[in-house]
């Protein structure tokens, strides 16, 4: 338990992620719209590198009122990580699995403090 | 368009100026072209007759639309749609492949983009490298698109084609590692052709067995390839049928999800050629034939055991060759690769691995790179595989069926 030194907050652009290894497991810590989130790297599917991921909103369907399928979204408020292994999506949040929500990939807070970024395991 | 215009482009189109007389041509040049040049003789024409004179109208031409997709795209309204097809390309044809997502999953499409020294050829790197990253021994390597040749029309293509492949792989690649090894294709749809491949290419470093591809519609019982399964018998090499989907299955006419057409289409062709194989007898007639039954998973072969044995027990006289059940002859004579292996419901997985022997039947493999491979560990994780059944199904049941380090 601790808080470790991720970089500076002038080091992220907008989607940018650093990974680190803390304890030996590793944290990918990213930047997307404007806020910082820190996940486990490891996928729960098969262990893949999830923090190398595309970064995207979840796609949704669009209904008529009569339950036709006009469409698709991307959401604007859940936005997921998808592992390059297999595809998994984790809302980058919660880190909760797209595919079953009773597993969540562990997440980790990240402060901000003086102009560095720090994640606290 | 004046008279002097015309001189100077149909100068310009022969590649010369109008004083010379010899202009020279680099027939093995496959990659240079010019419009204009090409079209010369045509502007000779238009100037001899005079078309300037009248009005001319093209009714119908083309131009690619696919070599400025990159300018399409930002114009497609649906924004799911657009994303795929940005990254993509454009789906313009019934196959709506992408496997890969527009992305998301990225080991088979940048691939391409790997450096590798050149010492040897690009695929035994690229090889290696995917090998040792994982820990594998030895690595059976086929082919990608060429898993959809046996639904090429002209059966000459897939003879053809498969064979220059096949050379190529045992004269150029296999050689520069022993731990790189393939199950050479053979062009089923033609069978003298399969059985000429068994024959030139058996005993040739790194051939481990031959393979068909799944998706064809012939009938693999058939009396013509009788030759060819006594061939594979006689040397004892295994026959592996490789599943695939076909992008224009009438029957997935109605699937519009690649995930649909994956899901069900990598087991179908298998379905019907394992039941064909089975109720025609062909175990019986081929006691040695080792049949491997690849990248279809493992969920499939329980529900066909069970619905074989079904209707064969009511209906023992439409298959009299047998002396089994069909799910006997699939547990004893048949072999299964892992991937990718239906690993959700883990109670389902151990009743299926008890029923079709997957001690001695089963066979590690990860289908790197594409889309849903597997590693090792999706095996040796298995909380109900002893450490004897995790070596086996690892590597000691690919090792005597494929003999290797012999």
């Amino acid at each position: 338990m601790g808080e470790w030194l991720v970089g500076s907050t002038a080091d992220f652009d907008e989607g940018d992620r650093r990974i680190m290894k803390v304890d030996g497991r590793e944290i990918a810590v990213l930047k997307n719209d404007g806020r910082f989130h820190a996940i486990s790297n490891y996928c729960l599917h098969m262990g893949g590198p999830v923090g190398e991921g595309m970064i995207m909103g979840k796609v949704e369907a669009v209904l008529t009122d009569d339950e036709q399928y006009v469409g698709e979204r991307f959401s604007t408020e859940e936005i997921h990580i998808i592992c390059p292994w297999h595809g998994w999506e984790y809302n980058i949040a919660t880190g909760e699995f797209a595919g079953d929500r009773t597993r969540c990939l562990p997440t980790f807070e990240v402060v901000t403090r003086d102009g560095q970024v720090y994640v606290r395991t | 368009m004046t008279d002097s215009e015309f001189s100077t482009l149909a100068a310009a189109g022969l590649g010369r100026d109008a004083k010379d007389d010899v202009r020279a041509i680099n027939a093995m040049d496959r990659t240079r072209y010019d419009s204009s040049r090409h079209l010369a003789h045509a502007t000779e024409q238009a100037r001899e007759r005079n078309y300037a004179d009248f009005l001319i109208v093209d009714a119908d031409a083309h131009h690619y639309e696919n070599e400025s997709w990159p300018d399409i795209v930002k114009y497609i309204e649906d924004p799911i749609l657009r994303h795929r097809a940005e990254l993509g390309r454009p789906p313009l044809d019934r196959s709506n492949v992408d496997q890969n997502r527009a992305g998301r999953i990225y080991a088979s499409s940048r691939r391409r983009y790997e450096e590798v020294p050149g010492d040897v050829p690009r695929d035994v790197t690229l090889i290696r490298r995917e090998m040792d990253a994982i820990g594998i021994d030895y690595q059976i390597v086929f082919p990608t698109p060429m898993l959809h040749l046996g639904m090429h029309p002209d059966k000459f293509m897939e003879t053809q084609l498969s064979w220059a492949y096949s050379r190529w792989m045992t004269e150029e690649i296999l050689p520069h590692d022993n731990r790189i090894k393939t199950m050479v294709y053979l062009p089923f749809n033609d069978p003298e052709a399969s059985l000429r491949t068994v024959e030139y290419f058996s005993g040739k470093p790194g051939v481990a067995g031959f393979m068909v591809t799944g998706p064809r519609y012939k009938p693999v019982h058939d009396n013509a390839y009788m030759a060819v399964y006594r061939a594979l018998e006689e040397r004892d090499l295994p026959l592996g049928f490789h599943a695939g989907y076909h992008s224009s299955e009438r029957i997935m006419e109605g699937m519009n999800r690649f995930l649909s057409v994956h899901a069900l289409g990598f087991v179908l062709y298998s379905m019907v050629h394992l039941t064909n194989l089975v109720i025609n007898g062909i175990p019986e007639r081929f006691p040695g034939l080792k049949v491997l039954w690849i990248e279809s998973g493992l969920a499939w072969v329980p529900f066909l055991m069970q619905r074989l044995d079904n209707e064969y027990l009511m209906r023992t006289s439409e298959a009299p060759l047998l002396k089994k059940k069909p799910s006997e002859y699939m547990r004893e004579n048949f072999y299964y690769t892992t991937q990718p292996m239906e690993y959700d419901n883990l109670k389902a997985l151990q009743l299926t691995m008890e029923m079709i022997n997957a001690e001695t039947q089963l066979l590690f493999a990860s289908d790197f790179p594409h889309w849903d491979f597997n590693l090792p560990s999706t095996v040796y994780d298995l909380p109900f595989l002893s450490e004897h059944a995790k070596r086996r199904i690892l590597g000691e049941n690919a090792r005597e069926l494929f003999k290797l380090d012999s």
